[in-house]
């Protein structure tokens, strides 16, 4: 009983998992997508309270689900743009190549995952009671990876002050010189129209 | 204490309905006690003392029409109250509300589950219920209802920083994530709304912005936004967002009830457990229609400083200062 | 109680000097008076890299056997203790380059922009100066590297790596006002992304397959496992390669250099391509050679592929570039292809190879992008060959120095660079791959073309006969031009290591030697 919810549960959030991924990368709207990918975490966190990762199941729902891609969706559904359409015109030989590329790392993974899977990543995992919870998580965290919590958070502290810098910039100006695509190097084609992607004040949706 | 899943399943069934029932009456005493703060007599025509007002609202709801705008993306327009309901009732499912009893041979424990990780779950929970307000808002495809959305998701975000953070000491002081052990930890020491006075004020403050709430109710500020992320729906979607926010301020005051006021405990608690859980509940749940009827609303700028410049690094420090007080002694 | 790992402080300091640095200069930011902010910053950043430099030598010197340190997140040894020295040294020049630009919104005098108003002056003058917060910026790119050389497990690898990434995505997107310098941060931040998740992925492959995040570990592992042939592991191993090709801008996983070294402010350049292409080469010496010595056979070959593609994408590529920096951009692409050749070659006499020539690499390239922003500076308009006119009668100092890196680019003899790939050479044929040596001589007799294309550039026309624009005309019409005093006292700084690893051939190469000697070959 215990064991088939256990299957039924892995399958649907494995084939959710993919779905959602897929999902991300082939929506036109970006609010979609970025609602794929919020139900991309979620399988994932699903996966990984099979794995009995509680408190990373419950983290990643917290931060990433909860917090990092409400900023997106809030971004998103200011700037608008919902019938903005990345394929027009259809995909290029790059992005032929690219899901060539993808497919091929796809199955090369499958292949040894598969080759791998009649040895030892069908035994059962032997894991404590302990496993995955706050308590042996936060261990970690204090002897053997030190120095990598640590770190994260001056990369944090970075990105963090980045932000402030960049932002803090671009709000000074709601630059709306969109005729001149003149750049410094001049050789190649027109920079991107990162001002462009900024509403007009007044009308910050759609 | 191993008990039947059955058992699960009644307790749940019974949970739902009891949070749902305390919903529909929340509205009435809300408007009864706003009235009579206000001197007026507030609903009475239906049954006595207008007890009976949930129930003409409900039947009132279901039979209006379920208005749709024809720009609406359907999918998620239907979506987003169920999602935010949804979540807002799963929280419960953590919250323990006794000591656990043998009925009948069987061992009834007092909480619907209990994972080591219900703090975090809760907030999770929450921040996924956010999901609702935004899409709701966005799926509308209205000026108000998208404006109202942002604010919501703006304010939610913020306060939710200074919210997590204001039950860290409580986490600190009782060494466990678990609501289970930190009722017991209460138990055996102190209910923490003593040590942890701070983190209450703090807590019960992003409390009622988390659940947009006066004086935080800037998301449905009618004087600008016509009602916010819900203007575009009627019907018994619109009320699933009410009870949604209903369920999440009862949710909440639960928390509260149970991080800082000792959760069931209290004289002959063996028995009388779940009865002090309500009474301290109804207790909050009184001080939120209170500050409703006492405050005027922020301003939105005045919202966002308040959350980022005082409550957070309050929020920081008692955090802070509970974990050196707790290395020390 | 749990038991805490004992922090080794000193083979921590280089970092922590850096770290430090960068929050005062942060404070300072906010602190000091507005007028003195930038040079406050960026003679606390400068101090910070020197004191990086002197620390790491003083670990250099102290450290006799390698040791895992902190619960075995970081190395400390002599390689470690060198590049982080090569790290500090290109932050030192980094500073003096940048000294008297201002960073931000505003214009810098050297360069146009692209939003002006009607009347010609930046639009909305009001813009915030973040010249403090760009030193800081600096520094904590620098602390990010100098970890990153040092790191010992897969973990510490990836964080270090997105640490000083971020921070250069920061300083590439810095001058907010010229739409080529946010694309250079835009661009780079999700080219860049796209490397880190290969490298992620890489390390989420290799830990399935061993279960050990440490490099000497996993090669434990592969060993008492037989795990030599695993896919999955070999598919990780791909993935780490391709990752650190992405930083290093080792072709084919160059294709965001020449934009973002185009685009971004030229000091942020000059750093980039000197140190971030030092540590992404440094650190794939070390993880290739000590956590997959099973998969020599493999892992030289791809390197070797991926060497003669950046020699020839980048050889052939900078042929046809009019403007500098678009060009030292497709010459550090080969550069790298050079450099990839001594970790190729996977011997002993590598690792020296690729420690040596890193040293005048790194002068040169920093001295070459120094004097194209002195030139940027005076005209006000991205550096080409034709504008580069003259320059050398112009500013004789300058002109002369950027022969002498031309000349080291090239290889040529006098300059540190010949050394260099004398060894990387020696290195290939010592494994006995001429082929190898074959391409990376082809390659040096190609870009003798467009390094000597410079110096014709320079020299060949007077500035007189030519229509210079801005300041330099009236240089030319015998004005003095604008006199950055620090700016070329770093490129004789450069100068003097691009021509002094020529002459002390003997201690630079005993240095890379005993720093080398840490590792497992």
């Amino acid at each position: 009983m215990g064991n088939f919810l256990v299957w039924v549960v892995w399958v649907a959030a494995a084939f959710a998992c993919l779905g959602s991924a897929v999902a991300v990368i082939t929506f036109a709207n970006p609010f979609y997508s970025a609602l794929a990918l919020v139900g991309n975490l979620g399988s994932l966190a699903v996966l990984y309270l099979l794995l009995s990762a509680e408190f990373v199941a419950a983290a990643q729902m917290l931060v990433y689900a909860g917090a990092v891609m409400v900023m997106f969706l809030f971004v998103i559904a200011y700037l608008g743009g919902r019938a903005e359409t990345p394929w027009a015109g259809g995909p290029g030989w790059q992005a032929v190549a690219a899901v060539g590329a993808a497919g091929a790392l796809l199955v090369e993974i499958v292949v040894a995952v598969g080759l791998k899977a009649g040895g030892r990543l069908s035994e059962e995992a032997d894991v404590d009671a302990f496993f995955g919870g706050p308590h042996e998580i936060g261990r970690l965290f204090l002897t053997d990876h030190l120095l990598a919590f640590e770190i994260t958070s001056i990369v944090l502290l970075i990105a963090a002050i980045g932000g402030v810098i960049l932002g803090s910039n671009a709000r000074s100006g709601p630059e709306s010189t969109g005729g001149s695509p003149a750049r410094a190097g001049g050789t190649r084609s027109p920079a991107p129209s990162i001002s462009a992607a900024q509403p007009p004040e007044g009308e910050a949706a759609r | 204490m191993n008990e039947p899943w059955w058992i699960d399943g009644i307790k749940s069934v019974v949970i739902v309905n009891l949070v749902l029932l305390t919903f529909a009456y929340m509205t009435l005493v809300e408007r009864k006690v706003m009235a009579r703060m206000q001197l007026r007599y507030g609903p009475n025509r239906a049954g006595p003392f207008g007890l009976l007002q949930p129930m003409a609202d409900l039947v009132k709801l279901i039979r209006k029409e379920s208005f749709f705008p024809a720009n609406a993306v359907d999918t998620l327009y239907i979506a987003a109250p169920v999602v935010s309901a949804v979540t807002a009732l799963t929280a419960f499912a953590v919250i323990p509300f006794g000591p656990g009893w043998e009925i009948f041979g069987y061992d009834v424990s007092g909480y619907v589950v209990n994972v080591p990780i219900a703090l975090i779950l809760l907030f999770a929970l929450g921040s996924l219920g956010i999901y609702g307000f935004i899409i709701g808002g966005w799926a509308s495809e209205s000026k108000y209802s998208l404006l109202g959305s942002m604010r919501t998701c703006a304010q939610l975000v913020s306060y939710e920083v200074s919210l997590a953070l204001s039950v860290l000491g409580v986490v600190i002081m009782s060494g466990s994530l678990s609501l289970v052990d930190i009722v017991d930890k209460q138990n055996e020491t102190m209910w923490f709304f003593v040590p942890q006075f701070v983190g209450l004020i703090t807590f019960f403050i992003a409390g009622i912005a988390e659940t947009n709430r006066a004086p935080f109710d800037l998301p449905e500020a009618e004087q600008e936004l016509v009602a916010g992320y819900h203007t575009e729906y009627s019907g018994m979607r619109f009320g699933l967002f009410q009870m949604a926010e209903y369920i999440n301020m009862i949710t909440l005051s639960a928390l509260c009830v149970t991080l800082f006021f000792g959760g069931w405990h209290g004289w002959n608690d063996d028995v009388l457990g779940p009865l002090w859980f309500i009474l301290k509940l109804l207790i909050i749940l009184f001080v939120f229609i209170w500050m409703r009827a006492t405050l005027p609303r922020l301003r939105y700028d005045q919202l966002m400083a308040f959350g980022w410049k005082i409550l957070l690094p309050a929020a920081t420090l008692n955090a802070l200062l509970t974990a050196l007080l707790v290395v020390a002694l | 109680m749990i038991d805490k790992p004992s922090v080794d402080w000193f083979a921590l300091s280089p970092v922590l000097a850096l770290l430090g640095a960068s929050g005062i200069a942060l404070l300072g930011a906010v602190l000091m008076p507005r007028r003195v902010r930038g040079p406050f910053a960026a003679t606390v950043v400068a101090l910070g890299f020197a004191g990086a430099l002197t620390a790491a030598a003083l670990v250099y010197a102290f450290t006799d056997e390698a040791t895992s340190i902190v619960a075995d997140a970081v190395r400390r040894d002599r390689f470690a203790a060198l590049a982080q020295m090569i790290v500090a040294g290109c932050g030192l020049l980094a500073v003096g380059i940048s000294y008297g630009g201002r960073r931000g919104g505003r214009v810098e005098a050297g360069e146009r922009s692209d939003r002006r108003t009607a009347s010609g002056g930046p639009l909305f003058g009001q813009v915030a100066d973040v010249t403090s917060e760009y030193y800081a910026l600096l520094a904590a790119a620098g602390a990010g590297m100098a970890f990153l050389v040092s790191a010992n497990n897969l973990m510490t690898l990836f964080l270090a790596l997105e640490w000083f990434s971020i921070a250069l995505y920061i300083l590439c997107a810095i001058d907010v006002d010229r739409i080529a310098s946010l694309e250079a941060g835009l661009k780079y931040l999700i080219i860049g992304s796209f490397g880190s998740g290969a490298l992620l992925f890489g390390s989420a492959l290799v830990y399935g397959a061993t279960g050990e995040l440490g490099f000497a570990e996993i090669a434990r592992v592969q060993a008492a496992q037989g795990l030599a042939d695993d896919p999955l592991l070999l598919a990780g191993l791909a993935m780490i390669i391709t990752g650190l090709a992405f930083k290093a801008s080792a072709a084919p996983f160059h294709m965001w250099t020449p934009d973002v070294y185009e685009g971004a402010p030229t000091p942020v350049t000059a750093f980039m391509s000197a140190a971030t292409k030092a540590t992404a080469l440094l650190l794939m010496l070390r993880l290739l050679t000590t956590a997959f010595p099973e998969q020599e056979d493999l892992w030289t070959i791809a390197v070797a592929v991926i060497a003669c593609a950046s020699l020839a994408i980048g050889n052939l590529a900078a042929l046809v570039q009019r403007n500098v920096k678009r060009m030292l951009a497709y010459s550090s692409i080969s550069h790298a292809g050079f450099m990839l050749i001594p970790i190729a070659a996977n011997n002993a006499l590598g690792g020296r190879a690729l420690l040596f020539y890193l040293i005048p690499y790194a002068a040169m390239s920093l001295g070459a992008f120094a004097v194209v922003a002195a030139r940027e500076r005076e005209l006000g308009e991205p550096v080409t060959l034709d504008n580069l006119s003259g320059f050398g009668w112009e500013r004789p100092l300058l002109g002369i120095a950027m022969w002498v890196f031309m000349l080291g680019f090239a290889g040529l003899p006098l300059t540190g660079g010949f050394w260099g790939k004398f060894l990387a050479f020696s290195a290939a044929q010592d494994r006995g791959w001429t082929w190898l040596v074959i391409a990376g001589v082809a390659a040096t007799v190609v870009s003798l073309y467009y390094y000597l294309a410079v110096v014709r550039a320079m020299y060949m026309r007077s500035g007189a006969e030519l229509q210079l624009s801005g300041t330099a005309s009236s240089v030319a019409a015998g004005g003095s031009p604008p006199r950055e005093a620090l700016l070329s006292l770093s490129v004789v700084a450069a100068l003097i290591v691009t021509v002094g690893t020529f002459f002390a051939v003997d201690p630079v190469t005993e240095l890379a030697r005993d720093a080398a000697a840490s590792l497992p070959f």
